[in-house]
């Protein structure tokens, strides 16, 4: 009895471990410039960062929190003069011009659902392998036209993505988003909720996915089961001006149509863009 | 004591087994894991073959693209006055008792002052001022929507009601969810969405108006085998009629002598039940807007091919017309067994369904039960003494492994006949588990019994010898050389 209470115990004692948050331990991980901490430290690579701001007189610098495993950027300028309500004061050393930031590491980026109970252990995998997803429904009845998301070029940072451009259109709500490879040949698609507000970043995780083209599906979370698409390419932070510039101007063209071609035909040629675009990211 | 001693036998361990089992199905089935091969093997094949293929007294009335663009000017969503217009030529020309209006009204506001396409011709929505000039008028939709509910109105409307979405304030909180927490582990679904915000028709017209909600569930593959009779809104109540429902209980006629209807109708039943799915369209004597409404401007008739002759006559009086949207901008196009279907032509479906009794699936419990039973059967032909007597082992494994799951499958088909669904693919899996373990047990069993006894030559003669009852010194001297000699031949 004892023998099998003991791991279990052990076990239970080292969820409890996981569960309780570790002190918010900042590490330097890149710098360029001269930064300081709240201490007025001069920091260096894989030097700690204290207190809740830091200052620096050009370049960047990228922490990491050990706790979360999450990293930030900070660039100089985009940093103001004046600091945040958190920086209490400018500490000495510090010279006048050196900009400062909240030193805070977002543990997850914006708007993203996670499903762990844990801070560093993403259990989804399991948890949607344990329960079946909410059950779905449709309306039938014929309903018209609806807001839809847009062809767009999206940002993909690591493993994050900001969706804002596709949903553009649509209102405030939280969605159940879908992507899904255009061409079939990158893979499963990976889905996920995203609370959407109109005119504000919203970034959700999409580990595993590759720079290239996608079929976006949101659906009303609690609603229909329908969901509107998209195209949308993922580029990578490298590709993403260049990207974005010439799309851009494929909107524009489309947009100086006016009402002379419809709907679909300025989605063809938004479409036709995107995977022009996508070929040439790929070497194609 | 005795408990322990009985979980350590071998009838004991096998209850241990199936019970595990039967959990581990129950699982995989609750969890959809078994969702694909149920359906292509199971209920699919089911629907098809019993599909009903004489013609009903529903009729559908599509607005095809043609319409949409000829009448609607192509323009989402459809014009409010364009819609009535086609709601009283369907009543002038039809005759039914019962219209349902399954087209997305929500945007009829009681100021909005339509503007028809020019195309349908209809008289302008103005009001002469005190100086005589035109002006819009405000009242205009609502008169119009007031005409069709009124009690001298000949025919009655039931329109449809978009749900919309849950607000986030409204979902259940953390101790509504833990009450729900057995049952969430049971069946693995999450948190349901039953309530809803509605759109509702009487805050743009009267109260008297009638309406329902069409709203389907959606399988795990994304199609549509399921409607509901009742659907709980928001806020909390009785639950609200689906628009299904809500026709068959508009229509007197076809529920007046209908006694199974009524009996579910005095159940109150809220649960998902499965669509008996016509094979043909033509069930539900379809026509087009254009067939109903004024002929446009200018337009020649078309001269009737044979076949839409036959349709013509084939046409019984129609009780209960639906008026949908077929046209690429509805948006209405959904996956069922049978293809895709446009929403009117489901809707159709599920008031036959409501109409003539659908099919209930088995709730989990039975399910489980059932599984249990199964199990118990495999227990019982690996276990009884009486059967391993005349039937040889090669025989019990057949039986085991093939007439169980066969006659799971004859029971499911007499139930489906009955109007019951049992799916018996989750059955088939357990058997199939089961049966593989007991017939390591036995080998197991008799393994052990081989080791346990002295199964040689000698050993054989031994016991033959005693239990003949022979003197057993001298014998027991003469086998243990004879013993030896054995072995040595070996």
């Amino acid at each position: 009895m004892r023998r099998s209470v003991l791991p279990g115990l052990c076990f239970v004692g080292m969820l409890v471990m996981a569960t309780v948050p570790g002190s918010a331990q900042k590490i330097v991980l890149s710098i360029d410039g001269n930064w300081w901490d709240s201490n007025g430290q001069g920091l260096g690579f894989a030097s700690r960062v204290n207190g809740p701001c830091v200052f620096g007189d050009g370049g960047l610098l990228q922490v990491a929190d050990a706790g979360t495993k999450a990293a930030e950027t900070f660039t100089y300028d985009k940093m103001t003069s004046a600091c945040p309500s958190s920086c209490t004061a400018r500490p000495s050393g510090v010279p006048a011009s050196a900009h400062c930031h909240d030193a805070t590491v977002p543990a997850a980026a914006t708007g993203v659902v996670r499903a762990s109970l844990l801070p560093d252990i993403n259990l989804r995998p399991i948890i949607d392998l344990l329960f079946r997803r909410p059950q779905m429904y449709i309306v039938a009845a014929a309903r018209g036209l609806e807001d839809e998301p847009l062809e767009a070029v999206l940002s993909l940072d690591g493993s994050e993505v900001d969706v804002s451009a596709a949903l553009q259109p649509l209102p405030t709500a939280t969605y159940l988003w879908t992507l899904d490879p255009v061409d079939g040949g990158m893979g499963g698609g990976t889905s996920g909720k995203v609370s959407w507000q109109p005119s504000q970043p919203s970034k959700v995780r999409m580990p595993g996915v590759a720079p290239g083209l996608y079929r976006l599906t949101v659906a009303v979370e609690g609603g229909e089961s329908e969901g509107s698409q998209a195209w949308a390419l993922l580029s990578s932070p490298a590709q993403y001006p260049a990207d974005t510039k010439e799309f851009r101007q494929a909107v524009e063209i489309t947009q100086s149509w006016g009402e002379r071609v419809d709907t679909s035909g300025k989605r063809a040629l938004l479409r036709a863009t995107l995977r022009s675009l996508a070929d040439r990211d790929a070497g194609k | 004591m005795m408990l322990k001693r009985f979980f350590r036998s071998r009838i004991g361990r096998s209850f241990v087994v199936l019970f595990g089992l039967a959990l581990f199905t129950h699982f995989l089935d609750s969890r959809g894991y078994l969702h694909g091969a149920q359906m292509a093997l199971g209920l699919d094949p089911m629907l098809q073959v019993t599909a009903p293929s004489t013609p009903s007294e529903i009729g559908i009335v599509e607005i095809t693209e043609d319409d949409y663009r000829n009448y609607f000017c192509g323009q989402s969503p459809l014009d409010g006055r364009g819609v009535i217009a086609l709601v009283e030529a369907v009543r002038e020309k039809l005759h039914p008792a019962v219209i349902g209006v399954d087209l997305d009204t929500s945007d009829w506001k009681p100021g909005d002052i339509p503007a028809p396409c020019y195309k349908l011709d209809l008289p302008p929505c103005t009001h002469k001022t005190d100086k005589g000039e035109n002006a819009a008028d405000p009242t205009c939709m609502a008169n119009e929507v007031r005409h069709l509910v009124t009690e001298n109105y000949p025919t009655k409307v039931v329109w449809a009601e978009i749900p919309r979405e849950i607000p986030a304030e409204h979902r259940l909180k953390w101790y509504e969810l833990l009450a729900r927490l057995p049952k969430f582990l049971w069946t693995g679904e999450p948190e349901e969405s039953k309530v809803l915000q509605l759109q509702t028709v009487a805050g743009r017209s009267p109260d008297s108006i009638v309406w329902g909600i069409p709203r389907f569930p959606l399988d795990l593959d994304g199609v549509v085998r399921k409607y509901r009779r009742r659907i709980e809104v928001e806020p909390s109540g009785p639950p609200k009629d689906s628009l299904p429902h809500a026709l068959a209980s508009a229509c007197e006629a076809c529920v007046r002598d209908n006694r199974a209807w009524q009996e579910e109708e005095r159940r109150h039943s809220s649960e998902d039940v499965i669509l008996k799915f016509a094979t043909n369209k033509s069930v539900f004597n379809p026509k087009d807007a254009n067939d109903l409404l004024p002929p446009l401007p200018g337009a020649t008739k078309e001269k009737p091919t044979q076949a839409n002759i036959e349709q013509a006559l084939s046409i019984r009086p129609l009780t209960i017309v639906l008026i949908g949207g077929t046209y690429n901008g509805a948006r209405d196009i959904y996956r069922t067994p049978l293809g895709e279907m446009p929403g009117v032509q489901l809707l159709a479906q599920a008031l036959e369904t409501d109409l003539h009794e659908g099919i209930s699936e088995t709730s989990e419990y039975n399910k489980f039960c059932a599984d249990l039973l199964a199990g118990l059967g495999v227990i019982f032909l690996w276990n009884s003494k009486i059967v391993s007597r005349y039937v040889p082992l090669k025989r019990i494994f057949s039986l085991t492994l093939f007439g169980i799951p066969t006659a799971f499958l004859l029971l499911s088909l007499y139930l489906f006949h009955h109007r019951i669904w049992l799916d018996s693919i989750a059955i088939l899996v357990g058997v199939v588990i089961h049966q593989v373990y007991e017939e390591f047990d036995k080998i197991k069993e008799y393994t052990e019994e081989i080791e346990h006894k002295d199964c040689t030559i000698a050993g054989l003669k031994k016991r033959l010898e005693e239990s003949r009852g022979a003197e057993p010194q001298p014998a027991s001297a003469s086998a243990v050389s004879g013993s030896k000699s054995d072995k040595a031949d070996e």
